[in-house]
């Protein structure tokens, strides 16, 4: 990619590649789905204006780089700072057309029923973590397990749920 | 690049339980990796989803809190009961957005409150275990969202309380409310 001369097809292609990383990003660690959307608009415009410029100095480190600013967007964000919320405001219009891929939350309906075909006990502690945000330590003692016994039964819970969403038969 | 992010790691840093070092890192790696990154996208859209789920049981609190965002919540008490002639019945109408069951009982000296929700015929059934709950009103608050319809296809549902009091359980009742969805 040409640091000085970017084109509209490669910075579409360039939002393509990292608008679902961000976004990614901002729902682990923001945990707001609609922060998350203003991560990925914010992180995109800036890394954009700075190619745009020639700010950008390692052109094949992209990754770094957009990773970076995703991380310090974010952490601005948190802070609600002015800069950030000048960003916010022109965020929407600097974006190529189109630039982002479709991209939709899992189907309620969908996950309530794939939920409800899991063990009760991988339920409990699937509804607990990331409903009820408790860690495995927590969780471990509510339920009489061990906390490593609720990771176990937490990632194998979720491996379920994914192939369930996908309407994939459990294994 | 580092090595690929193990599900079990990726799950734990969706959880919260990576320290900012090791968070840092996979985060990192995510950004740069097609395969992990196409792996974490999969799993943000159902732990994304799962964390804008309302719990079928939720505290007063975030009872108040939803109404202090805006959500229309039509409360109804419900005492224990079967009977299909005393049970209390909500609807969904077009101004609602959240009907909650405030199922009424003794839980003053529970150390610990839980739920079932079981269809009439027992299937699907959910056990909810440590739920919150008030000991001063004695109210149990159950949520049910409208994109609920038909999860019970059965008929409406029985919610049954139970308490745990130092270390003995004690049933605290069984509830059913007739849903009217429109």
């Amino acid at each position: 990619m040409n640091a000085t001369t970017i084109e509209p097809d490669q910075e579409r292609s360039f939002c393509q590649r990292y608008s679902k990383r961000i976004r990614a990003y901002g729902l682990c660690h923001m945990r707001d789905t609609a922060a998350a959307e203003d991560l990925v608009q914010q992180v995109l415009l800036i890394v954009l204006q700075a190619l745009r410029d020639g700010r950008v100095k390692d052109v094949d480190n992209l990754d770094k780089y957009v990773f970076g600013t995703c991380r310090n967007t974010a952490m601005d964000m948190r802070r609600g700072s002015a800069r950030q919320r000048r960003i916010a405001a022109d965020a929407a219009t600097g974006l190529p057309d189109s630039y982002e891929p479709r991209w939709e939350l899992a189907d309620r309906s969908r996950l309530d029923q794939c939920l409800g075909n899991l063990e009760a006990r991988a339920r409990a502690v699937v509804l607990a973590t990331f409903v009820d945000d408790r860690d495995a330590d927590d969780v471990s003692r509510s339920m009489s397990l061990s906390a490593g016994n609720v990771r176990v039964i937490r990632h194998r819970a979720l491996a379920h749920l994914q192939r369930c969403m996908k309407g994939e038969q459990p294994s | 690049m580092s090595a690929c992010v193990s599900y079990p790691t990726l799950v734990a840093l969706w959880a919260g339980e990576l320290n900012e070092a090791e968070a840092a890192a996979v985060d990192e790696h995510l950004f740069g990796c097609d395969a992990c990154a196409a792996a974490t996208e999969c799993l943000a859209k159902v732990v994304g989803a799962l964390r804008e789920k309302l719990p079928f049981v939720i505290s007063h609190a975030h009872r108040e809190r939803l109404e202090a965002a805006g959500t229309r919540i039509a409360v109804t008490d419900v005492e224990p009961t079967l009977d299909p002639t005393l049970r209390p019945s909500a609807r969904f109408t077009p101004n609602v957005d959240l009907l909650v069951f405030a199922l009424r009982g003794d839980v003053s000296s529970a150390d610990r409150v839980d739920v079932e929700i079981a269809s009439p015929t027992g299937e699907p059934r959910y056990v909810l275990e440590d739920v919150p709950f008030d000991r001063q009103t004695g109210e149990v608050l159950i949520a049910c969202q409208r994109h609920y319809e038909g999860m019970f296809p059965a008929g409406d549902p029985i919610f049954s309380v139970q308490a745990v009091e130092a270390g003995k359980r004690r049933a605290i009742g069984e509830y059913v409310v007739t849903h009217v969805w429109r």
